[in-house]
């Protein structure tokens, strides 16, 4: 792992401003995404993941701001990009496959239109160059009769498909950098496999580093070179992935990974850790977020001391009580 | 495509004969009898016997299915009968007035789309500055001020102080400014707030993040992703008020002294003309189910959709 990362995100804070308050989303997020690398990222619902990945391409909605911290891409702050330097960098060096691959085409354009006007955007070509590029590209996903699919509207194509028309997208235009948010949620188990096949197959082929989020531990652990565990807006654990699997340090963690293996065997456990509301991010004070919820809490936990802590090699853990 | 055309005009049949049914029994019901009314508008005086042999004449001593039946036939030949009043034919009144009134609308529905379409999309994309508020405004005064109000200002200054334009009547260019003007107003501000309202919805889609998210230029998602899905609304309700238009404006005619559909048809039912008002209903029915099928017809080009489900 001795290479230079692509990416960086380094102390990567974001509040969004609800009519509530100001919620802190993101809190002191870091990592790295090296070339041909996928680094994984889990955590429950709001924990902030979604958000994260908006900001590596500085598509945060309105009212979420990144208040702290650092994006470098290819020792760039992108943070500090103008706008028109983002855009330029969208799709070509940081591309995107979106969750709900049904929605994320317009319904009343063909298939060939969003992929020609993607690769016009970012090379000097000719409409004509950009279909058979296309072509070559659908071919590659191994989709059939590309040339008619390219005459096709989404409506007609499933998701499986589009998921994957997807990825040709993000392909033709060779990214150093992919940002997968749960590719796979919207799918059936056998496209699931095949879309994961396709990662893997792409990371090595064109060497792009990916960011992988999902709930499904399964998926992490088939592709993801490293973890990140979310909960509450923080990493509360990032190790390589074996080592997560292997021994979890965060009491979250081992949560996660219990109710995975165990489903029946230790409902009673889950569905006590599933009673107690989420945590509430406005106003939340320093101490560690999981506190509601950890059965291995006690009074020393409500200090605030909340630093990601190594405990052995590449193994870090935000929990004062790790071992 | 072609399919769902033709699958569109056989739903048509039964439609046009519904509306045909209607407007005959309709007028059977009103009360008042036809001969009578005949006499009235010939400035004869309705004595029993004319009432009675006018009666047998008009064929209205038949029973009322055979005269439906006589009735559509020769509707079907464009043959609706003679007008009481001018004792002409139905048809060839309706046809001269109906082109006047078909300028007025297009000129309208062009004074439309020009106007709303641009307001409606600048005040989405830049929601809540200060061109959004003027919209808002313009909008509110459009769908709020009467049209014979707005008309009459519009003839004060720009006629009578400015001389810019005639006053009434129609003739050249110049005379369609004014009447397609007011007659437009009132719908712009509907249009306006229509398309903003459909832009911002669509804004938030995720096929717009997914847009920006590769990269593409911010003019392009309004031009081709944004708007071209924000139409589809827009032209359904831009379908219904052509249709309505065509059939007659009768206020802004009054106002402008337009020799178009609204007048003829308000001047028919005041003189009790029969023949004449049975015409006009079935024409403004005819041209209005064409108007809904044309709009079908360009939404499924614009939603493809639509389109494949009629394969189905
Ligand atoms: N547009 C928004 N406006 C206000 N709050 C938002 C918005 N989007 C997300 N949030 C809040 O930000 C927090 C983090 O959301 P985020 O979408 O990043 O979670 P996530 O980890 O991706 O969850 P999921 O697994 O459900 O996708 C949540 O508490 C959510 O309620
Ligand atoms: S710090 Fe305390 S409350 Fe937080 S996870 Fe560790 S043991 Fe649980
Ligand atoms: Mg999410």
């Amino acid at each position: 792992m001795g290479q230079q990362p692509i990416l960086t995100v380094n102390n990567l804070n974001i509040d969004v401003s609800t009519p509530y308050g100001v919620t802190r989303t993101v809190r002191d997020v870091s990592f790295k995404i090296e070339a041909g690398k996928v680094f994984g990222l889990v955590g429950e619902s709001g924990s902030g993941k979604t958000m994260t990945c908006m900001s590596l391409l500085n598509l945060l909605p309105d009212e979420a701001k990144v208040v702290k911290g650092s994006i470098q891409f290819r020792n760039k702050d992108i943070l500090n990009y103008s706008e028109e330097d983002m855009r330029k960098v969208r799709g070509s060096e940081i591309a995107t496959i979106m969750q709900n691959p049904m929605t994320a085409f317009n319904p009343v354009r063909t298939i060939g239109r969003h992929f020609i006007e993607t690769l016009r955007t970012h090379l000097p070509i000719t409409k004509h160059q950009a279909r058979e590029m296309a072509v070559a590209y659908l071919e590659k996903m191994d989709l059939p009769y590309p040339k008619n699919l390219l005459k096709q509207y989404p409506f007609q194509l499933s998701g499986g498909m589009l998921q994957r028309v997807m990825i040709a997208i993000t392909m033709s235009l060779n990214p150093s950098i992919l940002i997968a948010d749960e590719p796979t949620t919207a799918l059936d188990a056998t496209n699931q496999l095949q879309i994961l096949k396709q990662l893997n197959w792409l990371r090595k082929e064109y060497d792009t580093g990916i960011l992988l989020v999902s709930h499904d531990l399964g998926v992490i652990a088939q592709l993801a070179d490293e973890v990140a565990v979310m909960y509450g807006g923080y990493i509360v654990e990032k190790a390589p992935v074996f080592k997560l699997f292997n021994r979890p340090m965060h009491p979250y963690t081992r949560v996660l990974l219990e109710s995975r293996i165990g489903l029946t065997r230790r409902k009673t456990k889950i569905v006590k850790h599933i009673s107690v509301p989420p945590p509430n991010l406005i106003n939340r004070e320093n101490t560690c977020p999981f506190l509601e919820r950890c059965e291995d809490a006690d009074h020393t936990c409500s200090s605030y001391n909340l630093e990601l802590k190594e405990y052995e090699k590449d193994h870090l853990v935000r929990c004062l009580k790790s071992r | 495509m072609g399919w769902f055309i033709v699958k569109r005009l056989t739903s048509l049949i039964p439609i046009l004969f519904g509306i045909s049914l209607i407007t005959f029994i309709l007028l059977h019901l009103t009360p008042g009898d036809p001969a009578i009314a005949y006499l009235r508008a010939s400035h004869i005086p309705p004595t029993d016997e004319a009432v009675a042999a006018l009666r047998v004449e008009l064929g209205l001593d038949k029973p009322l299915y055979a005269q439906y039946v006589e009735w559509l036939g020769k509707a079907v030949q464009l043959d609706l009968g003679m007008s009481y009043l001018s004792k002409k034919s139905v048809w060839d009144e309706i046809m001269l007035h109906f082109f006047p009134t078909v300028q007025l609308t297009f000129a309208s529905c062009i004074l439309i789309v020009v106007i709303s379409l641009p307001i409606g999309m600048i005040s989405a994309i830049f929601k809540g500055k200060l061109v959004d508020q003027l919209s808002r405004i313009i909008a509110f005064v459009s769908v709020s001020m009467p049209a014979f109000w707005f008309g009459f200002l519009l003839i004060y200054f720009l006629s009578v102080k400015l001389d810019l334009f005639p006053v009434l009547g129609r003739g050249t260019f110049a005379h369609l400014v004014l009447p397609s003007l007011t007659l437009s107003f009132a719908y712009i501000g509907t249009y306006t707030r229509l398309l903003r309202a459909s832009m911002l919805e669509n804004l938030n889609e995720p096929f717009v993040m997914y847009a920006r998210a590769r990269g593409l230029r911010g003019r392009l998602i309004v031009s081709r992703h944004v708007l071209k899905k924000s139409l589809l609304p827009v032209l359904t309700g831009l379908g219904m008020s052509f249709g309505n238009m065509l059939s007659g404006v009768v206020i802004v005619e009054t106002v402008f002294a337009w020799p178009g559909m609204g007048q003829l048809f308000v001047t028919s039912i005041l003189n009790r003309d029969y023949p004449m008002i049975q015409g006009c209903l079935l024409f403004m029915g005819v041209i209005f189910v064409v108007c809904n099928l044309l709009v079908d017809i360009a939404y499924s080009f614009l939603d493809p959709r639509i389109r494949w489900e009629g394969e189905k």
